[in-house]
Formats: C-alpha cells, structure tokens, sequence
C-alpha cells in the first residue's frame, strides 16, 4: 500500500509535467474513442440499414438456390410461400416476413430504353420498415395508393432522369417471363426515389410484388425476407427457423443478414482497419509520453531511490512503486478520456451535423457517435496498460543501480 | 575468526574504484569491529574512506577484498535479497542530506521501515509516536519534510533509523549540513539514545567538535586506520 501511496504522490511533484502526459493521454485515448465511437455508429447505421431496406434478419430461399445456376428467372423460387411466411411469423422475435422478387429488365419511354434492376415488394409491409438510409415511406404508400391496380412503378431518380419522366407518366417495362418467353407491361410511375447510391439510382425500379408476378408469368417469389424485433435474436431465430423447416419438411435453406451483405463487411472492415491504425499511432505516443515521464522522474529521484533501497525496499518494491505511477497515468488518462468523449459524443450529436456524402453515394449523413461501455473499457484498460508498459523500462533502470551510486547522484 | 559479540566485523578489507582506466585505493586492509551498545566515530579528512566504511557496514557496497561480517556471518559472498532483508531488519541510517521521502509526513517516513518490516499497523503507530517523542517531533508528524527546518529533518531521520530497534545505526556526517546549535541537538540526541536506550552508533565526521564527542575514534588517512582511541566514557 505505501508504494503505491508512494506512486500517486509523486505525481504530484511535477505537475505541469504529469498535467502535459495526462493531457496527451486524455485527447489521444479521447479522440480513440470519439473515432470508435463514429465508426461504430456508421457500421450500426449500415447494419440496420441493410437489414431494413434490403437483407432482412434472415433470408429463406429454395434448398436449391445456391446449389445450381437458374437457367430461367425464378427456376428456385419459393412456392407456396404462404404457409411457411405464417409458420415463421409464429415464432418468438419475428416481427415481419415479406417476399421479395428480383429481376432484371428494360424500362422504355416509348423512344428510348434503359436496362434496370427491378425489385417486385409488398408495400404495406416494406413501409414498415426502418433504417437509417432508407427510402422514404412515401414511396410506397404511392405504389400501395391504387389498391388492386398493380400497374404502377417506382423508379429510381436517375433512373426517371434519364428516361425524361416524372410520377404520373408512363412507361413500358420488358422482361422475360419465368416460362422463358418475352413480356411487356405498360406501368404509371408512381414516384421516383433517391436510394443509397447514385449509381442504384440509375438503375434501380420497385414494383407491387403482384406486378412482378404478374410479368413474369409466375406465382413464385425469389425470396423471404425476415425481420426481427432486434438483430441481436439471429442466430436464435435462425436455429428455430431451421428447426421449423425440419420438423414441418420445408424444402428451404437460410441465410443470415452478415453472408448476404458484401457492402457492409467491406465497410465495417474499413473502418476496423482505420480505427487499428488510429489505435497504434495513439498508443505509441502515450507510450513514448509516458515513457519520458517516467524516465524523468527515475533521473531526477535517483538519490531517493538509493535511499529506499538502503533503508531495506526491495527492489521489487521500488519497481512496484514506479509502475504504479505509470498506472495512475493510465487510469486517471483513461477515466479522463472517457468523460471527454462522453461529452463530446452527447454535444455532437446534439449538433446534428451532416457530412458532406462520399464518392459514390447520393446523399450526406449525419456525424454522430455511439459509446458502447465494453469498447470504452477496453481502449481505457489499453490505455493503462499502455502506461504501465511505458513505465517498465526506464524503472528497471532505477531498480538496477548500485545503492551506492544512487546515493552519490547529483 | 568472528567475535560472537560483534555486530559488525571488518577483516582485512580493502575497496578499489575505477575511475575512468585509473584504479582508486579507496581502502587498505581495513579491520575494525562494532560491539553492541558502541558510540564509535569515523574520523579523518575527505577521500580518507570514512562514507566507504560506512557503505560497506551498511551493506550497500561490496568490499573488492576481505569479509564484512554482520552477526557473526560473512556478508560478501550473501545475495542481494538476504542483504536486503538485513538492511531492512538490522541497520538504520541517517543521511547527511537527511534523505527523507518529500511526498510523505514525517509520521510516515519514520513509519516506513516499520512498513518494510511488516509490523502491525497499531504497533507501528505507537512505535512511531515513541520515535516521534524521542526526538522531539511529536507536533511535527503531519508535516512533510520541506515544512521542517535542517535540524528538524536531521531529527525525523535519526528517528526513522531507530524506530525498528536496529542493532546498528550509521550516520555519515549526520551534522553536516545543520549550523553549530542544530548540529549540537542532534549530537545530544544520538548520544542519549546511545546512553538510554542502548543504541549503536558507528558515523563519521571531520569536524574535531563532533569527533570529540565519540567514545571510540577511528582515525583514517588515505584509506588505511592511522589509530583507535577511546574516550572512555564520555558520550
């Protein structure tokens, strides 16, 4: 106990230099945070985003979708959906099953045609759903406004853009039909949408999934789509939804969010590999603060330390005396840090300030933070043992002095 | 052979330096002998190897020949830790600079050794207090060091070597740096500390005033001992 009452003393004796390393120790392990913080809210943002508007929790296909290449669109589309989508709708954490068809196709003006992606959804239910980069609800209450008629289109605004049309003219949509042969529908354009990314933007078209069906001659979806009442509940709805198709003989295979989102894992990798970076840089500077913090202390109380060691400290002793002053640095630096950062995430994000939108994508988003407690304490016991590290060197110096010579130190 | 009744023997010691490529006879043959109860002063001019004697006495240098024993045990061919543990145990010092810990209160730098020693924590308190009494700092023991005067410090360290009971105190120059009056309390108290309580002495000195005052006097020059005299007792 006295050496560490020892230890936290002495950090007082230069204060202006124990104020310099905790201020470094502070800022950096704060600005750590803040980027962990930011990082954590774009992967959380896009996480919830992709589930919302485009994968879902789960993802249920036919057993046979990966296994073969179709040679004609929905070959391994689901049939039947209905009792399977009410079966899933049964179990624990499942808030919304919805089927989804995805085909490719020409959108034509009359003059001109462009290909595009298009995506057959139930409106009522994809209204339901909410992230943060998602597409306005608007758009499908106006592809649900006309009840029954499914001859209605979205399209995506650079998509209209380049056909030169706007919600309420019409356009042609092509494509071929499960059966293999040509089809064609004349659609009014319900609305237009900007989507995540420009480039989806130019290509992207929604329609009701009757309307999808209904031109490619099928009752079949692609997919269903599950949604939880919280991402955390995947593997274990994902287990029940296996055993369900077990027990019940559903010839299905699953998929999770995470295996059927690229975008995300590239993103969330990214980040990862920023915040590591940010991370050494941060840690070798607190380092090298502390480190010369200690050293200097070990220089200036050479003689005091020759006298502890006279009057009987061993010199494990006197090793612990100094590594605790490194570990006050790091957990006064840390427990500092982690206020700053408090602060700053709530007045930040209070601010509600948007950035500008990066190469690719259409619209800014906003800089905000989540603190999450066990990143925190993490990058805060980083941050101790970075400072206690620190210390060892230059006290292994002190510990290894002859007394006599510590004593004789001017 | 050992005398049984010595705390601390020398026998035939001798300490070389190095200084830069020349080597520096810093003690010759050296054989001296500290009984219990000694008030025994180091005398002679600077480099004359009185603070050499004592670092090898208080076990914190290594002799280049010849055995320091303590206890009736050679010491020389002993470990750091078991050095250690008898530097903890058995020896106090005092400091010319007095040497106390400026982040702790004078209660606590005389409490430290009793620390080091594992005494239990009422013990040390009425151990300290004792000390404390002694030498006339009972008011002063939430004060740091930098809040006493030179005398007062000199005090708080004599009090540190002694609250473990040790069997032997070194002072290297113990009133060096105090003027004549401080100089002459702190002389007073080592002295009645011997006389009362039993207390063993071995410090050096240069100044005639405090040499005078020991009760043995070992004369050296140019690190051999020119002579012994006792003063009978008159500390």
């Amino acid at each position: 106990m006295i050496f560490l009452k020892l230890g936290f003393r002495s950090l007082f004796r230069q204060k202006r230099r124990t104020a310099v390393s905790l201020l470094v120790l502070t800022f950096g392990i704060g600005c750590l945070l803040l980027t962990d913080s930011h990082s954590r809210y774009i992967n959380w943002g896009l996480r919830e985003s992709t589930i919302h508007s485009e994968t879902g929790h789960i993802q249920v296909f036919q057993q046979d979708f990966f296994l073969r290449e179709e040679s004609r669109v929905l070959e391994f589309g689901l049939e039947d959906v209905e009792v399977l989508r009410n079966e899933m709708l049964r179990l624990k954490n499942v808030s919304l099953v919805q089927a989804r068809i995805d085909f490719m196709g020409l959108v034509s003006n009359g003059e001109k045609s462009v290909a595009c992606l298009g995506q057959g959804v139930e409106p009522g239910l994809e209204k339901r759903l909410r992230g943060l980069f998602r597409m306005p609800a608007a758009i499908y209450d106006a592809l649900a406004a006309r009840g029954d008629d499914v001859h209605v289109i979205a399209l995506g605004a650079g998509l209209a853009r380049s056909l030169g049309v706007k919600a309420g003219d019409s356009v042609t949509f092509m494509s071929t039909t499960a059966a293999g042969a040509l089809n064609a529908m004349d659609l009014t354009v319900a609305a237009t949408f900007r989507g995540f990314s420009s480039e989806y933007d130019e290509r992207a078209a929604v329609v009701p999934l009757g309307t999808a069906q209904l031109l490619l001659d099928t009752a079949k979806v692609k997919s269903l789509i599950v949604t939880l009442d919280a991402t955390e509940k995947t593997d274990a709805v994902f287990d029940r939804i296996g055993r369900l198709a077990r027990d019940k003989g559903f010839p299905i295979v699953l998929k999770k969010w995470h295996e059927r989102a690229l975008y995300y894992r590239q993103v969330e990798g990214f980040y990862k590999q920023v915040t590591g970076f940010m991370s050494v840089v941060l840690f070798l500077i607190i380092f090298f603060s502390t480190s010369n913090t200690i050293l200097m202390a070990v220089v200036e109380r050479t003689p005091e330390i020759g006298t502890l060691l006279a009057l009987g400290t061993s010199r494990r002793q006197t090793l612990t005396t100094f590594l605790s002053e490194g570990l006050f640095i790091g957990l006064i630096g840390g427990a500092l840090a982690a206020a700053f950062a408090f602060l700053a995430t709530r007045g930040l994000n209070a601010l509600n300030i948007i950035l500008p939108p990066p190469p690719g994508l259409a619209d800014g988003y906003p800089l905000s933070f989540r603190m999450s407690g066990a990143s925190t304490a993490l990058i805060g016991l980083g941050a101790v043992a970075a400072s206690s590290l620190a210390s060892i060197l230059p006290t292994l110096r002190a510990v290894r002095m002859r007394i006599v010579d510590a004593l004789g130190h001017i | 052979m050992s005398n049984p009744a010595a705390v601390v023997e020398m026998a035939a010691v001798s300490k070389d330096y190095r200084l830069g490529k020349t080597e520096v006879a810093a003690l010759r043959d050296i054989n001296l002998e500290i009984r219990p109860g000694d008030f025994t002063v180091l005398a002679g001019p600077s480099g004359s190897g009185k603070t050499t004697i004592l670092n090898l006495v208080g076990l914190i240098d290594r002799p280049t020949s010849g055995e320091v024993r303590f206890d009736g045990r050679d010491t020389v061919s002993r470990g750091p830790s078991a050095l250690t543990s008898l530097r903890r145990d058995r020896i106090g010092y005092i400091f010319q600079m007095f040497n106390l810990v400026p982040v702790l209160n004078v209660f606590e730098n005389v409490e430290y050794p009793l620390v080091l020693g594992r005494v239990p924590a009422r013990e040390r308190r009425r151990r300290v207090l004792d000390a404390l009494d002694k030498v006339g700092l009972t008011g002063r023991n939430r004060h740091r060091p930098s809040e006493l005067s030179g005398g007062e410090r000199q005090r708080a360290s004599i009090a540190r070597a002694v609250v473990k009971k040790p069997a032997l105190v070194l002072a290297d120059e113990p009133t060096a740096n105090l003027d004549s009056a401080a100089g002459a309390v702190v002389l007073d108290l080592m002295r009645k500390l011997n006389r009362e309580e039993g207390v063993t002495f071995l410090f050096s000195s240069h100044d005639p005033r405090i040499v005078e005052a020991g009760r043995r006097v070992v004369r050296l020059r140019d690190g051999r001992i020119e002579g012994v005299s006792d003063n009978g007792g008159r500390s």
